[in-house]
């Protein structure tokens, strides 16, 4: 699949039924780049204008693709890019929006100063003082572990992965992930008392 | 054994929880800088680096797990001989973009005659004018919709009825929900090589998407998008190609349900 892959790219690159084989490369991963934006949150017909702009970047660079590498990572550092110009550009948007609106709600129209909602309510201060006091016991404690080990429980327990996806961007076995959580609990519990949360009730 | 550590992962997790950061860092590497290290193509320091920044950086750990689904084989990859109205809109305007003009030999080619109109033109501005607006609202909702794993289209097979020529009948089965694979099945045993397909949305006489398609042994197929027609009865008309094709077509009444799942 992928020899067939390089040869029409191999084909194009030579000028050889450029316009064919660029449809043949386009029907074959449109589904891939689409899916990629879809579940990035972006609506249907906006995934299928940014697959658009990453199949015309694909054609306009295509000779600079080298066929050692395979195409489809090939492919998405190219999504991404699109993916991560767009973020970019509507992070300005918004910005330039809210500039705009805090513009507009520096004065009312008799003159007069707006009120301005305030935040909801958060922790008082004693409970504010405690959890970061606990956080910072946590991140003192997590320091001691070594680096791999603290990866991979922030990962698990911070951010929430999968065994398996912690593994592949830590570039290690399951196992291996298992057995650093498994050291890592034992050793948390050591710094941090036998029940991590013992703090909590102090 | 299993439960205390359970309990004890739950713990760890809501201690975790209070100390979360908010945001991810404000620079990321570039893609070729998390391709190469997914590929082990760095050097330690800038392995440990990218590594590093992961930990903080819920962005590009997406974007890295999104790597990995981009190198697996995929399931949901467009059919041989299966034509997606979506996918030859698009392909139309990269051919257009790159200046391609010959006609694709190995796919389907698609015309929109309404679309070509002027009265097609303005109310196709405003209905894209009322749905950006109504799009704006629904964007949270879709957002997490769109997260959730796609539906597959409905698959539907469409026979002729009363010979060659004639609208037939296909309801038994009831409206069909968009989008949907369909099937045309050619009542004849020696069929040409490609047929033109027209698509008439409730009793008009113009069609919304016109295909040139190839056969595939006995039968046409082609994806209906979501909303690529409206809800009611849509007609099919499959011509050959040529001159007198259309006093030889043989038409397929397609009953169309609501779009989306």
């Amino acid at each position: 699949m992928d020899d067939d892959i390089l040869k029409i790219i191999e084909e194009i690159q030579a000028g050889i039924r450029v316009e064919e084989n660029s449809e043949k490369i386009y029907r074959k991963f449109r589904p891939r780049v689409r899916s990629f934006f879809l579940s990035k949150g972006f609506s249907p017909q906006e995934s299928e204008d940014l697959t658009q702009d990453v199949f015309l970047r694909v054609f306009k660079s295509i000779d600079t693709f080298r066929r050692e590498s395979r195409f489809e990572r090939w492919l998405w550092e190219i999504a991404s890019h699109i993916y991560l110009n767009e973020i970019r550009r509507r992070r300005t948007e918004k910005r330039d929006a809210r500039e705009q609106s805090l513009d507009a709600a520096t004065e009312t129209e008799d003159g007069s100063t707006p009120t301005l909602a305030l935040p909801s309510a958060d922790p008082s201060p004693e409970e504010e003082v405690i959890r970061n006091e606990r956080s910072k016991a946590l991140h003192a404690a997590l320091k001691e572990l070594p680096d791999q080990m603290r990866r991979c429980c922030i990962l698990r327990y911070e951010r929430g992965l999968k065994y398996r996806e912690i593994a592949a961007l830590m570039g290690i076995s399951i196992e291996t992930v298992k057995a650093h959580l498994h050291q890592a609990r034992k050793r948390l519990m050591d710094l941090l008392g036998d029940d991590p949360e013992k703090e909590k009730d102090q | 054994m299993t439960d205390d550590a359970d309990e004890l992962d739950r713990r760890l997790a809501r201690l975790f929880e209070e100390g979360r950061r908010r945001e991810d860092p404000e620079d990321h590497p570039a893609p070729e800088k998390l391709s190469a290290y997914q590929a082990k193509e760095l050097p330690p320091e800038e392995a440990d680096a990218i590594q590093e920044h992961l930990v903080q950086c819920a962005f590009c750990t997406e974007l890295l797990l999104d790597l990995e689904g981009f190198l697996e084989p995929q399931e949901e990859e467009a059919r041989e001989g299966v034509a997606d109205l979506g996918a030859e809109a698009g392909w139309r305007k990269v051919r257009e973009e790159m200046g391609w003009k010959g006609r694709s030999l190995s796919s389907p080619t698609v015309s929109r005659g309404f679309f070509a109109s002027a009265l097609g033109g303005y109310s196709v501005a405003a209905a894209l004018l009322v749905a950006a607006i109504g799009l704006a609202a629904w964007n949270l909702n879709l957002s997490r919709e769109m997260r959730r794993p796609q539906p597959s289209p409905t698959m539907r097979t469409l026979e002729v009825a009363g010979g060659s020529r004639g609208i037939a009948s296909s309801g038994e089965d009831g409206p069909v929900n968009l989008p949907a694979e369909i099937t045309l099945n050619l009542p004849t045993d020696n069929p040409d090589a490609r047929y033109r397909v027209d698509l008439f949305p409730g009793g008009s006489d113009r069609p919304a998407w016109s295909l040139d398609l190839p056969t595939q042994g006995l039968t046409l197929s082609l994806l209906l998008p979501e909303k690529a027609l409206p809800t009611g009865r849509c007609v099919i008309r499959v011509s050959p190609l040529g001159k007198d094709g259309a006093s030889r077509a043989w038409t397929y009444e397609l009953p169309v349900g609501s779009s989306g799942p």
